[in-house]
């Protein structure tokens, strides 16, 4: 019975975190289709959705006036989502001029606030796009192009994190964030990603169904909704959106803790993501959403049977594990002790260190909260 | 001498995991009960930027 549980997880978790990337690469080597390109210049609305954001908003609003696009084919909606550090202030300078505005109270979050911009919007394609990061010149033109191929439904363009030298954080993003964006470009040629870049992502506009406005992962919802209506949602490397890696490891931590409290709320509220027959990645949704949520429980399961097991290979794989651990519990002391060849190392360490001890630390506050 | 810090980024991961599930059942509540007990109305909306935009 140990011996079983301890396999079963073995190949559980081996299959999450190897087996799922293999099979991707060879489904796209033997069935991936890219979608088929094409300069095209639908209408487009681009939605943005502001709660306090006074000191980033008008960089944004200027940033999508010099988004290489015909101006008359584009529109911006910013949604100010009830704020209160006096957004309203600056994006009332270029209401009814460059952009449409929607202000409201009280505060809905972003996916009500996303909810009201789509209402609001008139363009074909709608590109939903966070206040914070800087969308590059042809980036709008490069997601549009997919739709030209209509199979497409949605585009999720890449998040590229940059040094403060304002070059791509190649070795600060990590081995983590490098394997995530494969496996997201290989689900995107097999058939659609699971989530798009919440900082830029288009869709059909006959496509958009409102989410309830606390959705936490309105990106992933959003496309979702496409999927589940037949059609892809790929990703396009050469549609770029830019940001800085961020310096908090509690801030990392905290946003890793909130997407994967999002997919269990996804799960919770779209059911049909977990039948074959109705989702069309179902292979994909389960292997690499639900086999996450589900992996640490399978490491736990490997460790704990191993303890039964101290014969052979089974004493050596044991071993093996706590010398693992033991070097995880180490991992706040060791990122002290590493050079910072650049300030990114620390941020992108920060990106995937966040502190164990700090983590617990946090839990345990908000449990007295 | 960075690879040694994969472990802890793993483990990381993974607790976060456990860490989602937790806060999800905890504020479940929060999760389940809009603010806003509908999504919003379009008309509502469209007359709101309507109404702005005539008085700018």
């Amino acid at each position: 019975m140990v011996k079983t549980v301890f396999w079963l997880s073995v190949f559980f978790v081996f299959y999450v975190y190897f087996g799922y990337p293999l099979l991707l690469a060879a489904w796209r080597q033997l069935a991936g289709r890219k979608p088929r390109k094409r300069r095209w210049e639908p209408s487009v609305s681009i939605l943005i959705a502001a709660h306090d954001e006074r000191e980033r908003i008008e960089r944004k609003i200027l940033n999508c006036l010099d988004l290489d696009y015909p101006r008359e084919k584009m529109q911006i909606v910013v949604a100010l989502d009830a704020p209160t550090d006096g957004t309203e202030d600056v994006v009332w300078k270029y209401a009814g001029k460059a952009i449409d505005v929607a202000y409201y109270w009280p505060h809905r979050g972003k996916a009500g606030a996303l909810n009201i911009a789509a209402a609001a919007a008139t363009g074909d394609i709608l590109i939903f796009a966070d206040a914070r990061q800087r969308i590059a010149r042809n980036a709008v033109r490069e997601l549009v192009a997919n739709f030209a191929d209509s199979e497409v439904g949605g585009v999720s363009g890449d998040l590229v994190l940059l040094d403060e030298t304002g070059h791509e954080a190649a070795d600060g993003v990590g081995l983590y964030w490098r394997y995530e964006k494969s496996l997201r470009a290989m689900e995107g040629d097999v058939h659609s990603v699971l989530g798009a870049t919440g900082a830029l992502y288009a869709i059909r506009r006959e496509l958009f169904r409102p989410v309830p406005n606390d959705t936490i992962l309105d990106d992933v919802a959003i496309p979702m909704n496409a999927v589940l209506a037949g059609r892809r949602v790929v990703f396009d490397p050469d549609a770029r959106v830019y940001d800085t890696v961020a310096a908090s490891p509690r801030e990392e931590y905290g946003r890793k803790v909130r997407t994967l409290m999002g997919n269990y709320q996804l799960i919770a509220r779209m059911p049909e993501v977990l039948l074959p027959f109705r989702n069309p990645v179902f292979v994909q949704f389960v292997s690499h959403k639900v086999g996450r949520l589900a992996a640490p429980y399978g490491l736990a399961a490997i460790f704990v049977s191993n303890l039964f097991l101290l014969e052979g290979a089974y004493l050596a794989f044991l071993s093996a594990q706590s010398a693992w651990y033991a070097l995880a519990c180490a991992g706040p002391w060791l990122s002290r002790l590493l050079p910072q060849r650049q300030p990114v190392r620390c941020g992108g360490l920060a990106r995937e260190l966040a502190i164990l001890p700090a983590a617990v630390a946090a839990e345990g506050r908000k449990e007295a909260a | 001498m960075r690879v040694l810090l994969v472990p802890y980024t793993f483990v990381l991961m993974n607790w976060a995991a456990v860490a989602g599930l937790y806060h999800f059942a905890r504020r479940s509540k929060d999760v389940w009960l809009n603010r806003s007990s509908s999504a919003p109305r379009a008309e509502r909306a469209n007359r709101r930027i309507s109404e702005r935009n005539r008085s700018l």
